[in-house]
C-alpha cells in the first residue's frame, strides 16, 4: 500500500510539471511567428526591398510592457535583423559583421577596452546597429535605403559585441555596446541557462 | 513554415513517448528488453561565479510488476561539485550511492566516486556539450572502473532563444566502457527528450532512452528502454 502511495505521489509531481509551465510568468518572450502575424506596414517595408526573398524569419518580442516585431534575413551574403514597433515602424537594423568590418577608429578604442578589461577574451558575435537620424526617422524606406547604400551621413552606428572571457572576478559571457567611435555605452553579463541537464 | 514542421514534429514526438509508456502495459515485457521508469529530482546551486554544487535523487522502477516490491530496482543519490575553468570548460567530481532492491531483504549497495570534465559550445541559445567522466564503482561484491563520454545537444523549439514557459528539445548519446580485467564491458545510451523551461531556475524534462548493454559480455547484448522524467531546480 505504502509503495503505491509513494509512486502515486511521484506520478502526480511529474505530470503536474507541464501544468506549472503553462502558468509560468513570462517577463521576456521571443517567439517565432508567421508572416501574416507581422504588422502590415512592416511587411510593406520588407516587400519594398526584399520581395523576392522567401526565407525571411519573423519573430514577436515582448518584455511585458512593450512589444516589437523582428524580421531576420540573408541578403547579398550579409545577415540582417530588422526590428519594428507594434505599428510596423522600423526601430533599428542590425547586421552581423566581422571584426575587420569595424571602423578603424572604433576598432582601436574597442581593442584597448577589451585588452584592459579582460584577461582572456573571445568575440563570439558582433553586430553593427544602425539607428536612424532624426531627419530620416519618419521614413523607414529611406532609412533602409541609406543602410543598403552605405550612406553613413543619414544614420548612427553602434557595435554590439557578445564576448566570452574573464573580467576581474567575473567569468562567462558579456554583452558590450559601443558607439561609432568605440566608446562603451553599456556592459552587462549574459545570464546563461544552467547546464545541469547536459553537464 | 518552420513552426508547422515543429508542430508536426511535436505530434510525432508525443506519439513516440506515449508508445513507449503504453507498450509495456500491453504485455510486451514478457520477453525481450527491460522497461524502466526513472523519475529524478535535481538541485544545483552556484556558490560563487565559478563554483556549483549539486545533488540528485533518482529512482529506477521497472514497468514489469509495477506495484511489486521487486519492481523498485534502485534508489540513487548523487552529490557533485563543479568548477568553471573557462566560460566553456568545467571540471568537477562527486560521490554517488546506489541502493539496489531497497524493498527486498538482502539489498545491495554501490558507492561510486566520479571525476568529470565538460565542454559546452554555444550557438545562440543552442548548446552542444561534451562530457568526459571517470568512475570508480565500489559494489557489495565487486569493483569496476568506468569511462564515459556523452555528447548532448539542446535547442529551443519556439524561436531562437529559450524563454520561461517555452519548450526545448534535447538529444544525447553516451558511450561507456568498463576497463578492469574481470568486468570489461561497453554500453551505449541514446536519448531523445522534451523539456520545459520554467521560471525561477526550474525546468522539467521527459527523455526516452534506449540502452544497448553488455556489448562485450559474450552472453549477448541486452536492451533497456528507459523513460526518464527529471525536475531541475538551479539557484
Amino acid at each position: 500500500m505504502k509503495i503505491k502511495v509513494f509512486f502515486l505521489n511521484i506520478v502526480i509531481i511529474t505530470l503536474s510539471a507541464p501544468i506549472v509551465v503553462s502558468q509560468a510568468v513570462k517577463n521576456e518572450i521571443e517567439d517565432s511567428i508567421k508572416r501574416g502575424e507581422m504588422p502590415e506596414a512592416a511587411i510593406e517595408t520588407l516587400d519594398e526591398f526584399w520581395s523576392n526573398l522567401t526565407d525571411i524569419r519573423y519573430y514577436f518580442q515582448t518584455d511585458g510592457e512593450s512589444e516589437s516585431y523582428e524580421a531576420k534575413l540573408e541578403w547579398q551574403g550579409n545577415s540582417y535583423s530588422i526590428e519594428f514597433d507594434e505599428t510596423g515602424r522600423v526601430l533599428n537594423v542590425e547586421q552581423l559583421i566581422n571584426w575587420n568590418q569595424v571602423s578603424s577608429e572604433a576598432s582601436k578604442s574597442i581593442d584597448e577596452y577589451l585588452q584592459k578589461e579582460f584577461r582572456r577574451v573571445n568575440i563570439i558575435r558582433l553586430q553593427r546597429q544602425y539607428i536612424a537620424d532624426d531627419d530620416d526617422d519618419s521614413d523607414d524606406e529611406d532609412f533602409i535605403d541609406d543602410i543598403l547604400e552605405d550612406d553613413e551621413e543619414d544614420f548612427k552606428i553602434r557595435y554590439e559585441f557578445e564576448v566570452e572571457g574573464r573580467s576581474g572576478k567575473q567569468i562567462g559571457a558579456f554583452e558590450l555596446l559601443f558607439d561609432h567611435s568605440g566608446d562603451l555605452i553599456q556592459r552587462r553579463k549574459i545570464e546563461r541557462r544552467s547546464v545541469d541537464n547536459i553537464w | 513554415m518552420v513552426s508547422r514542421y515543429l508542430n508536426l514534429f511535436m505530434k510525432k514526438f508525443v506519439v513516440v513517448l506515449v508508445t513507449i509508456c503504453v507498450w509495456p502495459l500491453l504485455g510486451y515485457t514478457q520477453s525481450g528488453p527491460e522497461w524502466i521508469w526513472n523519475p529524478e529530482l535535481s538541485y544545483s546551486k552556484d556558490t560563487s561565479d565559478r563554483m556549483t554544487l549539486g545533488a540528485k535523487l533518482s529512482i529506477f522502477q521497472s514497468f514489469e510488476d509495477f506495484t511489486e516490491k521487486r519492481a523498485l530496482e534502485y534508489i540513487e543519490q548523487q552529490f557533485t561539485g563543479a568548477y568553471t575553468l573557462t566560460p566553456r570548460w568545467k571540471v568537477g567530481g562527486g560521490y554517488y550511492y546506489r541502493w539496489s532492491n531497497p524493498l527486498l531483504d538482502g539489498y545491495d549497495y554501490e558507492h561510486r566516486l566520479l571525476q568529470q570534465a565538460g565542454y559546452v559550445s554555444y550557438f545562440g541559445d543552442r548548446r552542444l556539450s561534451h562530457r568526459f567522466r571517470l568512475e570508480q564503482r565500489i559494489r557489495s561484491s565487486s569493483y569496476q572502473n568506468r569511462f564515459r563520454y556523452r555528447l548532448g545537444f539542446d535547442f529551443p523549439l519556439q524561436g531562437e532563444q529559450l524563454d520561461p514557459g517555452e519548450r526545448y528539445l534535447i538529444v544525447k548519446n553516451e558511450m561507456m566502457t568498463a576497463f578492469n580485467g574481470t568486468e570489461a564491458d561497453a554500453e551505449n545510451r541514446v536519448s531523445l527528450g522534451l523539456g520545459w523551461l520554467l521560471g525561477g531556475g526550474q525546468k522539467f524534462e521527459i527523455n526516452a532512452q534506449y540502452r544497448t548493454q553488455d556489448i562485450f559480455s559474450g552472453d549477448g547484448i541486452s536492451h533497456l528502454f528507459l523513460l526518464n522524467t527529471t525536475y531541475y531546480i538551479s539557484r
